[in-house]
């Protein structure tokens, strides 16, 4: 992992200021690397995990955009408790599904790395 | 009657075993944020990581687009890669410029459906 | 069958372009007056890699020398010079809107962290929909607040921005700022200043880039 990265040039660094160790940094890194380097790995089984990887982070994407659009909603005062109460149910039980589908695929919270095998690695 | 207590137990016990998930997952995330920020890759890399990060975010997601008479001089492959950064990227824009989008009739989010 | 146009930057300026494209292939100015699109010919279009990324980007950053440049996204092509001068033609009023935008700056790119505490014991399982849907307000506005703190600082320093989303991360904090190529240096100062000064938040920053993301609307 780290020998690949000591592979890039010198000179492509256009840092202004501050500090760059991030740790989300890194993960964002390794699902980049794929696409750019032709992965020629046609293991079926990585393309499984990976395109059910490629679901579970599109709907923890819709997920939290839609939690957040209800929170908004609920700030702007525009729901009744008893609406509220039931939004808020759903939200439990859709984060409770995808920690479950999660803990299933065996994929971490911060990992949600996409690798659909010979299509490389999205995102 | 004994039905009822037998429910309850049931109850108690799903709800011990979510507490005892939650705190794994909760001690699993902790552990590896920790562990990453320790993991000492030198800032040279660190560099190199995020300029390039920011080349790709600019490269593909940015720029004028055109249209028309257009081949994207990329393989199909990567046509995959470049719409899902797109899908992405519109994703945060409708947030930024949409703001509330549900619609007027009200969120219907059905439990049972998942 | 012919190659394909590759084109780079669309600008205002009268100017020749600076360096080559890709390849080192010449490049040409392709008039659709008042505009014109900065280009080269390829037999074959480039492959998508890092190493081919940085050398379009060195490209269009030898172009910023010409004047006032909107940078095209990678992999822009065209079968004909004819199709390019249609389309500038076309869109002539928004071009020439965007490049007034982008005259004399350049783009900033933002990057911050919040770091996690790690606590020994997971927050209590909420009781109810309506508990779950408090705690989490209470965790959108403590990241709100943090991500103000960077913001508005830099947002005072530049002439436009794109401001921070929240995407699935939440902790990460991303944002593009549009700033005078005489106020880069101020910029980066602040942006150290506040990574410093900010508790528990990482900031780091690139550029100067071409303005790729405010060549559409864009923000104040």
């Amino acid at each position: 992992m780290s020998a690949r990265r000591q592979t890039r040039p010198a000179r492509h660094s256009k840092l202004l200021a501050g500090d760059p160790d991030f740790a989300p940094l890194g993960d964002e890194l390794e699902r980049l690397d794929g696409a750019l380097r032709r992965r020629v790995n046609a293991d079926r089984e990585n393309l499984e995990k990976g395109l059910a990887q490629l679901v579970l982070t599109l709907i923890e994407l819709l997920r939290q955009l839609m939690e957040r659009q209800a929170l908004r909603r609920i700030e702007g005062d525009s729901l009744t408790p008893d609406e509220i109460e039931r939004l808020g149910e759903t939200f439990m039980l859709l984060e409770e599904r995808m920690n479950e589908l999660k803990e299933a695929f065996e994929i971490e919270d911060e990992d949600l790395n996409l690798d659909l095998g010979p299509l490389g690695r999205l995102i | 009657m004994s039905e009822q207590r037998e429910q309850m137990r049931r109850r108690s016990e799903e709800a011990a075993r979510r507490r005892d998930r939650d705190r794994d997952a909760w001690r699993k995330r902790n552990e590896a944020s920790r562990e990453r920020q320790e993991r000492g890759v030198s800032r040279a890399l660190r560099d190199r990581d995020v300029s390039l990060l920011d080349l790709v975010d600019r490269l593909l997601d940015g720029g004028v687009v055109i249209h028309g008479d257009i081949t994207l001089a990329v393989a199909d492959v990567d046509l995959i890669y470049v719409g899902l950064r797109a899908l992405i990227a519109s994703v945060e824009t409708i947030e930024r410029d949409v703001g509330i989008s549900l619609s007027a009739s009200g969120p219907s989010l059905k439990a049972s459906a998942l | 069958m012919s190659g394909v146009l590759y084109v780079y930057a669309i600008t205002d300026s009268l100017a020749q372009p600076r360096g080559t494209g890709l390849g080192e292939v010449p490049l040409q100015r392709i008039e659709s007056r008042p505009l014109a699109g900065i280009a080269s010919e390829h037999a074959v279009p480039p492959e998508l890699d890092e190493k081919v990324l940085w050398e379009h980007e060195q490209v269009v950053e030898n172009l910023m020398s010409m004047g006032a440049i909107l940078p095209l996204r990678f992999g822009s092509s065209v079968e004909h010079a004819e199709a390019l001068i249609a389309m500038l033609a076309e869109r002539r009023e928004e071009f020439l809107a965007a490049l007034e935008r982008v005259r004399g700056a350049v783009e900033i790119s933002v990057r911050a962290e919040v770091s996690v505490d790690p606590t020994e014991e997971p927050p209590p399982r909420p009781q109810s929909g309506t508990a779950y849907l408090l705690r989490r307000a209470e965790e959108e506005r403590r990241e709100r607040d943090a991500a103000e703190l960077v913001h508005q600082p830099l947002a005072a320093l530049a002439r436009g921005c794109v401001p921070p989303a929240s995407t699935h991360d939440r902790r990460q904090f991303k944002a593009a700022y549009l700033v005078e190529e005489s106020g880069v240096e101020a910029f980066g100062n602040r942006v150290g200043e506040l990574n410093t000064d900010l508790e528990g938040v990482r900031i780091s920053s690139t550029g100067p880039w071409p303005p790729y993301s405010f060549v559409a609307g864009g923000s104040a």
